[in-house]
């Protein structure tokens, strides 16, 4: 019986210590499988980590009627640069600098309802100051398939910083500095209406996946 | 006498910092103060005359990075805030927030309805100028610059201001919540002819 018993503890600790996050997902907005990511991040458990993709495309490689095309037609601010283009699990975004250099541009997206006949749901403009942004440019215009709401801001990252992540409900959502632009992050967790604002609660690590700091970042529809 | 003469020199160091203290405080506490979140009243037509009346107790009352509360005494009351910080909490609006209020909106992105927000209710709205740029929301709709009117606005990725009055000359004076230096009034600008710019109006004007 004792034997019975311990069979039993030790078959329920095997159970326990195998059960990953079941709730973590799986595909991100594209349909895409996550990434694996090469570094274990400090104070963040590995099971909860979801990698989101990024992909940098050089402005003169932009495809006509692409939705990064879409995204800068009829902008006022010519670009230039890089464009950074992210999918995260319930969210896209592209991101460029202008090519004055005193701006970022572009374009978020869920895969919620959209106006009309947009390709993106929202997007943000945000000016630089000394090469940074002074506020994180919140939208709040884009809602899940659910109708949830979502906010989308702009984290400048740290100097050391590699990963940016972002505390989710079920998951934390990782997300690669590229091009030292800001990054563009989303959540819908801690988006209010009645407000207009949004908090984000984050990590920043470095490439060695260290803690720099974790912080929450408050933003606020503006400008 | 020394020791007179020290508590002296103590006593108005003491008050010349308690008298910088409180000033750095009365930045940040106007809205907390003052402000209030009471439920808008639904109201079921705006007119533009209207909205000239009410964009015009907001003159001279400020301007605040993501603000939406003013009074009516033609002071800012908390002038010289930090510029891009939406948690000073001062008196007045930023350009978005303060025509998201003229324009009566709601916060229901979907809806066309009118809401009367009044001024001491802190409200900036989802919307920033570069959203009003793009005509998000149902209430807003894009506008050639040719064809706008008084109270339909120019707005850029950045800003955006109000026509107050057309002038034959090309320019318009706009009434504006232009930046913490300037505050909110009406000025002459040439937003119609600059092509970063963009006409936009309000859905649903009544006739005055």
């Amino acid at each position: 019986m004792i034997r019975l018993r311990l069979t039993l503890l030790l078959i329920a600790g095997v159970l326990v210590a195998c059960t990953g996050n079941d709730d973590r997902p799986t595909r991100l907005m594209d349909g895409s499988a996550p990434g694996a990511l090469s570094v274990k991040l400090q104070h963040v458990a590995e099971a909860d980590v979801v990698l989101t993709s990024f992909k940098v495309t050089d402005f003169a490689d932009i495809v006509p009627d692409s939705p990064i095309a879409e995204c800068y037609r009829g902008s006022s601010n010519p670009l230039s640069g890089p464009i950074v283009e992210r999918v995260g699990v319930i969210s896209s975004s592209v991101t460029s600098r202008t090519k004055d250099g005193r701006g970022i541009d572009g374009c978020d997206d869920t895969a919620g309802p959209l106006e009309e006949d947009r390709r993106w749901c929202g997007g943000a403009y945000g000016q630089l100051f000394e090469g940074r942004l002074r506020d994180p440019r919140l939208n709040i215009g884009c809602l899940t398939e659910n109708d949830e709401m979502v906010g989308f801001v702009w984290v400048q990252p740290g100097e050391r910083a590699r990963y940016i992540s972002v505390e989710q409900p079920e998951y934390i959502e990782v997300y690669e500095v590229a091009n030292d632009l800001p990054v563009r992050v989303a959540t819908r967790n801690g988006v209010e209406v009645e407000g207009s604002r949004a908090s984000f609660d984050l990590f920043e690590h470095d490439q060695n996946g260290q803690l720099l700091r974790r912080y929450r970042l408050k933003a606020v529809v503006a400008g | 006498m020394r020791y007179a003469r020290k508590f002296l020199v103590a006593f108005v160091v003491a008050f010349a910092l308690a008298g910088a203290g409180t000033a750095g405080a009365y930045h940040t506490q106007w809205v907390a103060n003052n402000c209030n979140y009471a439920a808008p009243t639904p109201t079921s037509y705006i007119t533009r005359d209207g909205s000239i009346t009410v964009a015009l107790y907001a003159r001279h009352e400020g301007y605040q990075w993501g603000g939406g509360c003013w009074n009516d005494n033609d002071v800012d009351d908390s002038p010289g805030d930090p510029k891009s910080d939406p948690n000073t909490g001062g008196e007045g609006p930023d350009c978005s927030g303060f025509t998201f209020k003229v324009w009566r909106e709601t916060l229901d992105e979907t809806s066309t309805a009118f809401h009367q927000w009044w001024r001491l209710r802190n409200i900036h709205g989802p919307y920033t100028a570069q959203r009003f740029k793009n005509a998000d929301g149902a209430a807003n709709y894009p506008l050639s610059k040719s064809a706008a009117i008084k109270m339909d606005a120019y707005a850029s990725a950045t800003h955006i201001g109000m026509i107050y009055v057309t002038n034959p000359d090309g320019t318009d004076q706009i009434i504006e919540a232009l930046g913490e230096s300037y505050g909110t009034n009406v000025w002459t600008r040439a937003y119609r002819g600059n092509s970063i710019f963009s006409g936009v109006r309000r859905l649903g004007w009544s006739q005055s």
